[in-house]
C-alpha cells in the first residue's frame, strides 16, 4: 500500500538494518525513508510488547474489556490527583 | 469515564442489532492498548432505530464535544437524517456508527463478526482479520501502529 505523497520519512524511527538505511535528509539531518505503509507498520511491529498481548490472551472477553475499565478508572484518578496538585500550589 | 461493559450490556437488553468495532473489538481479541470510547456498527432498519433511541434516552445521549444547549434530539428521525455520531452517554462516550470505511454496513459486517459472551450478554465484535482489513482501508496514519499490534496479536500462537 503505496504512502500518499510517495514517501514517509522516519526521523524517529530509526530503521538500522532494514535495507535502505542512511539517506541523508536535505539540511543534514541523517534519516531514512519507507516507501510504503507496509513497511511502516512492519517497523512498528519490531517494537510490540509480546508478553502485554500474551498476558491479555490468558484472560476472558469479560477481564479484557474490565481492564480497560481499570485503566480508565486509573487515569480520572490521577487526573484528578494531578488537579488537586496544582490547584494546592495555586 | 466509560463504563464499556454497562453500555454494551445496555445495548444488548434492548435487542439492539449491532457489532463492535474499534478499540473494544481490538480488546476483546486481546490488544492490550487503551481506548475510551465504545464504537459500534448499528443496523440502520427503522426497527432498530426505535430499539437505539428506547436504550439509550435514559442515559441521556448529546453530541461529543459540542457546545451545551444545542437542541439536539436524540430519536429515530434524527438517527435517520444522519449516520455516525460520536456521543457522550451517562454511561461514557458511545460512537454510533451507519457504516466503516473499508468494511460497510452492518449488514455487510455480519458475515465477518464473531459472537462473543461477556457481562452476562452475547455480543457481536467484528472479527480481528475484518478488524485489521478495515484499519488498513482506513488509511489513517494513527492506526499504523495498532496495526502492527494487531497482526502480532494474529499471529500468536497462543491464539
Amino acid at each position: 500500500m503505496p504512502v500518499a505523497g510517495g514517501c514517509l520519512f522516519t526521523g524517529a524511527l530509526p530503521l538500522a538494518g532494514a535495507g535502505h538505511a542512511g539517506r541523508i535528509m536535505k539540511g543534514g539531518v541523517k534519516g531514512e525513508f519507507m516507501n510504503s505503509v507496509d513497511e511502516i507498520i512492519e517497523r512498528y511491529k519490531r517494537d510490540v510488547d509480546l508478553t502485554l498481548i500474551d498476558a491479555a490472551l490468558r484472560r476472558t472477553v469479560e477481564e479484557r474489556i474490565q481492564a480497560l475499565e481499570a485503566f480508565e478508572r486509573f487515569r480520572e484518578e490521577l487526573r484528578a490527583a494531578t488537579e488537586r496538585r496544582r490547584d494546592a500550589l495555586r | 469515564m466509560t463504563r464499556f461493559g454497562e453500555l454494551l450490556r445496555t445495548l444488548a437488553a434492548a435487542g439492539v442489532e449491532f457489532i463492535v468495532v474499534g478499540g473494544v473489538a481490538a480488546a476483546a481479541h486481546g490488544s492490550p492498548r487503551s481506548t475510551q470510547d465504545v464504537d459500534v456498527v448499528y443496523s440502520r432498519s427503522r426497527q432498530n432505530l426505535r430499539k437505539l433511541v428506547d436504550a439509550l434516552a435514559p442515559h441521556h445521549p448529546y453530541l461529543r464535544g459540542a457546545p451545551p444547549g444545542l437542541p439536539f434530539r436524540f430519536d429515530v428521525e434524527t438517527l435517520w437524517a444522519g449516520l455516525n455520531f460520536t456521543l457522550v452517554t451517562g454511561l461514557g462516550w458511545l460512537d454510533l456508527l451507519g457504516e466503516i470505511v473499508g468494511g460497510g454496513r452492518y449488514e455487510d459486517l455480519l458475515p465477518h463478526s464473531i459472537t462473543v459472551t461477556a457481562f452476562a450478554i452475547d455480543c457481536r465484535v467484528l472479527d480481528l482479520e475484518t478488524l485489521i482489513r478495515t484499519k488498513r482501508l482506513a488509511g489513517r496514519p494513527k492506526d499504523l501502529e495498532a496495526i502492527a499490534e494487531l497482526e502480532s496479536l494474529r499471529d500468536r500462537p497462543e491464539r
